[in-house]
């Protein structure tokens, strides 16, 4: 059971530092977010596993349920500030 | 792509890799420092324990949050509001949104798990003085209710009135700090509560700030001060869009 949980323990630290590189790394910002938040998912997990279901919940509802959305809202008013500035007609970049 | 694309700033830039060398260092002195802490772990734990009994909860958490380090929540509360007021000031609300593709199915949606969610955040307020919970998961879990009816086109922010929208907001520090100040009063001490209040005591300002930080965090999903806090009047589809109220 021990052996199963330290697998377990090294799987979900190598995919926090993971998903963290890749949501730096990410020149979308939209991917990034979503990134973002699943890391936040993940990291309350790893908060479970530290034995702090207190910190493990703010991380779920706070970090990954809540500064998501904001994040997204933050990227949708920018996105809509700009096209109303540039008064371009392109295609979303975005696929 | 992305490996590509640093390797080769690293080698155009000398700056960036003395920064990386530094970052590198830094991080191997954090690694050796955190495997040198010595164990079992110096710290407050058995303290707290062994006062549990005064706090009036279970949870020992709730009891450092609320009781025994009450201080710093009531700062943390405080720094919530005035992000709020920070973003208020900056901007207004893009309301009403231009959101006319609601399909029915999310309003009927909606409108099942509201109830349901406001149900299981009170139950986290709630929880929080025996078992992991408490104002800040329970609000945020409240403010998730309301950040879904913002986004399904329920508009509550726009329609409410002014006054009960600011009172929402303070309504927790306001509890929290009265309470601080009774506590000053009648025990002599900022924030200390009798043992055998002290449950019903955190219960009041873990509800009130429960509250507060649902409004509050789904106010910075709003983005902005609600334009009806200019009109005093709550916004109606039917008055259009021309200026505050003139006669």
């Amino acid at each position: 059971m021990t052996v199963i949980l330290f697998c377990f323990d090294i799987l979900l630290a190598a995919t926090l530092l993971w998903l963290a590189w890749q949501l730096l790394s990410s020149t979308d910002i939209f991917r990034a977010i979503i990134f973002f938040i699943c890391f936040g998912l993940l990291m309350s997990i790893a908060w479970v596993r530290m034995h702090a279901p207190d910190v493990a919940l703010a991380e779920a509802a706070i970090g990954a349920g809540l500064t998501g959305p904001l994040f997204l809202a933050a990227l949708h008013r920018i996105e809509r500030g700009y096209k109303k500035e540039r008064r371009l007609d392109q295609d979303e970049e975005r696929g | 792509m992305n490996d590509n694309l640093l390797s080769r700033k690293i080698k155009a830039d000398p700056l960036l890799s003395a920064v990386l060398l530094l970052i590198a260092c830094l991080g191997g002195l954090l690694i050796w420092t955190v495997w040198r802490i010595p164990r079992p772990l110096p710290g407050l734990g058995e303290e707290a324990a062994v006062h549990l009994a005064e706090s009036g909860v279970d949870n020992p958490v709730t009891a450092v949050l609320l009781n025994f380090r009450g201080y710093d929540t009531l700062l943390e509360v405080t720094v919530l509001l005035l992000a709020a007021i920070t973003i208020w000031s900056i901007t207004h609300a893009p309301f009403p949104p231009r959101m006319p593709d609601t399909s029915p199915v999310q309003a009927g949606a909606v409108r099942l798990l509201v109830p349901l969610i406001c149900l299981t955040g009170g139950y986290f307020i709630w929880q929080g003085s025996y078992l992991a919970g408490g104002a800040f998961q329970g609000g945020a879990i409240l403010s998730s209710a309301l950040v879904l009816l913002l986004i399904s086109d329920f508009l509550w922010l726009p329609r409410m009135h002014s006054l009960p929208l600011r009172l929402g907001l303070v309504l927790g520090p306001l509890v929290f700090m009265a309470a601080a100040v009774w506590g000053m009063l009648a025990q002599g001490s900022l924030l200390q509560f009798p043992p055998e209040q002290a449950g019903a005591f955190l219960l009041l300002i873990e509800t009130a700030c429960g509250i507060s930080i649902g409004l509050t965090l789904a106010a910075y999903f709003a983005g902005g001060r609600p334009l009806t806090d200019l009109r005093e009047e709550p916004y109606s589809a039917d008055r259009g869009e021309d200026g505050p109220d003139g006669d």
